[in-house]
């Protein structure tokens, strides 16, 4: 049985949301980051940051959910990436549409 | 009056006389000594001093004669326990109880009993099935089984033409489309349309039209019919029909049978519910099924489809094929995932198969087909997307020439005919939801016996192997094509299909799509291949 | 089979398995067809050179002398010979009037062939099939049912590990009302697991089971729970080994390690084959407990003692995983006593070699 991801969201301040996925995020998992992004929205904060330092695995279900945030957000997805997440972005031709950082602290102070 | 038991002495007949029941009183050669007033009411044949045998029933007698100790039966309307004792100094005595009402409450449980259990068997086989011609057999075979000696079922009346299904007890049910007129038999359009039948002693069986009844069933004694209700308009009517001398069907049979018929309509109409549903679902699927790939224009085409256990027959993965539209041209084939499941990714996959066979015969460049298929598919209200894989093939001699691009998809496998596996290299952007689209297109030569394999995500992604947890993995699907070179095309999916699927195990995955292109070992002469090539084309 | 079927089908099945031998798909479907014009019955041409090639296919394979790759060529070989035997005129099916039959793979079953070849043999008795085709879902198989309500499903399985698939399989059918003919080898020699599962008809081939729908329609058995069938699943002895395969697996490679030192020299290579094969083995346990049967474990053992004879790699090493698993399944006796009966039968194999 594999672990679900655990997704876990803080506010830095009154403009960011920060969601941090730790784990693998397959269509089981991807639901409780729906949650948090929608949560994210509803608080109407302008900059949603996706921390997936820890983030070991993910699958079309979570690019979904990304590029939906995207929409609405402005969105920056901090690293350092994991290979099967990199990997996702780059053959999916969505890294150049992304703001990724190398880690949350960049993408909290730009 | 309390009495001291004392073992010998006979009751004084007062005792006796005040008895409500009944008691008889013999001596040793069986001749009655006494009986009170209760025993004279329900037995006035008996004589003192007659043999017992004259004056009661012959249960009775027997019983006694055979020394049992307790016996029942009937006299004249009602019924009696018997039990006997054996006062001193010798003889018997026999004690009755009127059982009439007990026996009656107990048949009636009884048939309760019986109605009940025929109710949950009736339910069960009704419930069973979604189908509604199944259901209709199942109700009249029920109904010929349980109620009458036969059972007509008839199915909502249509502007001319009525399903007829016929059961009798014990046989199979028949279905006929019959152009009558249920106005043939009183009640039966009011019970079509839903209003409460005639009872069933105002019809006269003698005027039932022989279409109603079962070939070889006889003249018929009596009738009921009910409606089958149902949501709305009632799916149709249920006629029992009894052989002469089998008695006229009782109020309580009628209304046992209108509860019988109550169940029947309701799965009915579940099932026609669901036939419509799957109907419609259906219709929109079929056109979504991947096509069944053949060889086409000297390219051999397979394709394997293995859809998400959890859902639908359709789901994100999906793979098409375009014939080339001129002789000598290219062949178009497909191979993509779209985010999602379920109709909503089938709406969508319709909508990129259908935009992709009008576009592609306009535009041959891949990169320009993908941006006119992004534009197509960008929606300001969703972000739902695909990925794909677009070749293009062509047959020059033995050689295939193909064009391959990829639109975020993973990139094909090229397995050389030593064995080598290389990876196309060809990558793009994902289609449907990004402003601008980019991708690169990648052109090579297949071979006799060189295999291109197009795959989705569910393929490599595949959780399993011995450890139950690792992914199956490009390097492993690489290394299973590096055994298949020189492989017909089913082949190869076949060997893919295998590796994956034991991989699995009895695991969950998503949907899981391959398509190959191989070029033939054995190129053949050409269309005058004449006998020995069943369906495939030259 | 009649002899003289056989003996008049001969030369056509050899011919065929040449063709296949040679991948030459043009040389194989003019085989049949030429078989066909001759004489032959199409039911003959199917089942007795068409599935007599893919038996021989099989046996090769289990002999090493067809390596897994040109197992699948081969099948695919076949499959066009039966395409191109039910697209000659002489094949056209019947007005299907003697009723409709689903015919379908357990889920997860990927050999196709000998129900294809169940289906044509159908179509050509009379009957309307539906052929459903490899790995079809029981949910998938269901509403399929739903929708045509046909008289009976032919189930086929290959693989014994697909057994707790199969039974799901059935009670769904049964629950929709359809009786269920069971057919394959994952059923048993003499049909006993499809009896274990309630499956109200088994028949040993295709002919059989043509015979038996012709003679008389089976009755759908009673909506049921698996734990009806089988009582003893409440012991959850199958539950929990299935669950922890992989914790089972990793353990049993460990344990090997320790008892016999060469295996930490293993290659990447030989270490994945080595956990696949104690994969297997673990698979085949679990469904010898679900239909409580050690002979289905240790026909699997025996099998596989064969299997690595052919291939020239000691048999042995099956007796030191027996062991090992053995060790990890103390608190499961159902378990123990079927790894006992299986390691003391291949003991007696490996000591005093047959062949």
């Amino acid at each position: 049985m594999r672990p679900d991801a655990t997704v876990v969201t803080h506010t830095a301040a009154d403009t960011h949301a920060v969601i941090a996925i730790a784990g693998e995020v397959d269509c089981d998992a991807a639901p409780a980051v729906e949650t948090a992004v929608a949560e994210a929205h509803r608080s109407g904060v302008r900059r949603l940051v996706l921390d997936l330092a820890r983030t070991t695995f993910a699958d079309s279900s979570f690019l979904h959910i990304v590029l939906t945030a995207r929409q609405h957000h402005e969105l920056l997805v901090a690293g350092p990436l994991h290979p099967a997440v990199q990997r996702l972005f780059d053959v999916t031709g969505t890294t150049p549409h992304l703001r990724i950082t190398d880690g949350l602290d960049e993408a909290l102070g730009g | 009056m309390k009495t001291r038991k004392v073992p010998g002495r006979p009751l004084p007949d007062v005792t006796l006389e005040a008895s409500p029941h009944p008691v008889v009183v013999l001596d040793e050669a069986g001749r009655v000594r006494s009986s009170n007033t209760a025993a004279t009411l329900v037995f006035p044949a008996l004589e003192t001093g007659a043999p017992l045998a004259d004056g009661v029933p012959a249960w009775l007698a027997e019983a006694h004669a055979r020394g049992e100790g307790t016996a029942h039966g009937a006299v004249g309307d009602r019924t009696f326990r018997a039990s006997r004792s054996a006062p001193a100094p010798g003889g018997a005595a026999w004690w009755f109880t009127d059982t009439t009402e007990q026996s009656a409450a107990e048949e009636a449980l009884r048939r309760e009993r019986g109605r009940t259990a025929f109710l949950v068997e009736a339910s069960n086989q009704l419930l069973s099935s979604l189908n509604a011609r199944r259901c209709m057999d199942t109700t009249a075979q029920l109904a010929a089984g349980h109620l009458a000696d036969a059972a007509v079922v008839l199915g909502p009346s249509g502007r001319r033409r009525i399903h007829v299904t016929r059961a009798v007890r014990g046989g199979p049910a028949t279905r006929e489309l019959l152009a009558v007129d249920p106005a043939e038999v009183p009640g039966l359009a009011d019970a079509l349309a839903g209003f409460p039948a005639v009872p069933s002693r105002w019809i006269d069986a003698s005027t039932v039209p022989g279409w109603l009844v079962p070939d070889g069933f006889g003249p018929v004694g009596s009738l009921m019919i009910t409606s089958l209700p149902g949501n709305g308009a009632p799916p149709g009517a249920l006629v029992l029909l009894r052989r002469e001398g089998a008695g006229p069907f009782s109020e309580g049979e009628e209304g046992f049978a209108r509860v019988f018929a109550a169940r029947a309509g309701a799965a009915i109409c579940a099932a026609q519910l669901y036939a419509e549903q799957s109907a419609v679902a259906d219709l929109l699927t079929e056109d979504l099924l991947p096509p069944v790939l053949e060889r086409i224009d000297g390219i051999e085409l397979a394709g394997g489809y293995r859809p998400s256990r959890d859902d639908h027959r359709i789901g994100g993965d999906f793979y098409d094929l375009y014939p080339a539209g001129v002789p000598g041209g290219e062949t178009m084939v497909v191979l993509g995932d779209v985010c999602g499941k379920g109709l909503e990714a089938a709406v969508l996959t319709g909508r990129i198969r259908t935009t992709l066979q009008a576009l592609r015969l306009v535009e041959p460049d891949h990169e320009r087909l993908l941006e006119l298929l992004n534009g197509a598919l960008l929606s300001s209200r969703h972000t739902r997307y695909a990925t794909l894989v677009l070749a293009s093939v062509r047959r020059t001699g033995e050689v295939l020439r193909l064009r391959l691009t990829s639109g975020g998809h993973p990139a094909p496998l090229i397995v050389r005919a030593d064995g080598g596996v290389e990876t196309a290299d060809t990558s793009g952007s994902l289609i449907g939801a990004l402003p601008e689209v980019q991708a690169t297109t990648y052109s090579t030569e297949l071979r006799p016996g060189e295999t291109c394999l197009l795959f989705s995500d569910g393929i490599t992604e595949a959780r399993g192997g011995p450890f139950g947890r690792d992914m199956f993995g490009e390097e492993r699907l690489s290394e299973a094509l590096s055994h298949c070179a020189g492989m017909p095309a089913e082949a190869v999916v076949e060997h893919v299909r295998m590796l994956a699927s034991d991989w699995l195990g009895t695991g969950r995955h998503d949907d899981m799509a391959l398509l190959a292109i191989t070029a033939p070992r054995r190129p053949r002469p050409g269309p005058a291949g004449g006998q020995g090539h069943g369906r495939s084309t030259a | 089979m009649t002899d003289t079927s056989v003996s008049r089908s001969a030369p056509w099945s050899d011919r065929l398995w040449s063709s296949v031998l040679d991948g030459d798909e043009r040389a194989a479907v003019d085989s049949v067809l030429d078989a066909l014009d001759a004489g032959l019955e199409p039911q003959s041409v199917l089942l007795d050179v068409i599935a007599a090639t893919q038996r021989r296919v099989g046996e090769e394979w289990a002999a090493d002398r067809l390596t897994v790759a040109q197992e699948h060529a081969a099948t695919a070989i076949n499959e066009r010979a039966v395409a191109a035997l039910s697209a000659h005129p002489a094949c056209r099916p019947g007005p299907g009037s003697r009723g409709r039959i689903t015919v379908a793979c357990v889920d997860g079953e990927w050999h196709a062939l000998p129900a294809r070849l169940l289906a044509e043999v159908l179509r050509l008795d009379g009957w309307r099939v539906d052929f459903l085709g490899a790995q079809v879902p029981s949910a998938h198989l269901v509403t399929h049912l739903h929708r045509t309500g046909p008289d009976a499903v032919a189930l086929s399985g290959s693989l014994p590990t697909r057994l707790p698939t199969a039974h799901a399989a059935v009670i769904a059918c049964q629950s929709a009302s359809v009786p269920v003919l069971a057919g394959g080898a994952a059923f048993g020699t003499d049909g006993r697991y499809a009896k274990r599962l309630r499956a109200d008809a088994w028949a040993p081939d295709a002919r059989a089971a043509v015979n038996l729908l012709a003679a008389a329609l089976p009755k759908p058995g009673p909506a049921h729970q698996a734990v009806d069938a089988l009582p003893h699943l409440s012991d959850h002895e199958y539950t929990m080994i299935a669950s922890a395969r992989s914790k089972l697996v990793q353990d049993t490679m460990a344990g090997m390690a320790d008892r016999f030192p060469p295996m930490r020299e293993y290659t990447e290579l030989q270490r994945r084959h080595t956990a696949e094969d104690i994969a297997h083995i673990v698979d085949h346990l679990a469904c010898a407990l679900y239909v409580d049967d050690d002979r289905l474990f240790t026909d699997f053992l025996a099998w596989t003692a064969g299997i690595l004879t052919s291939r020239r790699v000691p048999a042995h090493s099956l007796v030191l995983a027996l062991e090992t698993i053995g060790l990890q399944l103390h608190d499961f006796p159902r378990a123990c006593g079927f790894v006992r009966t299986a390691r003391e039968s291949v003991a007696r194999t490996v000591s005093s070699p047959s062949s």
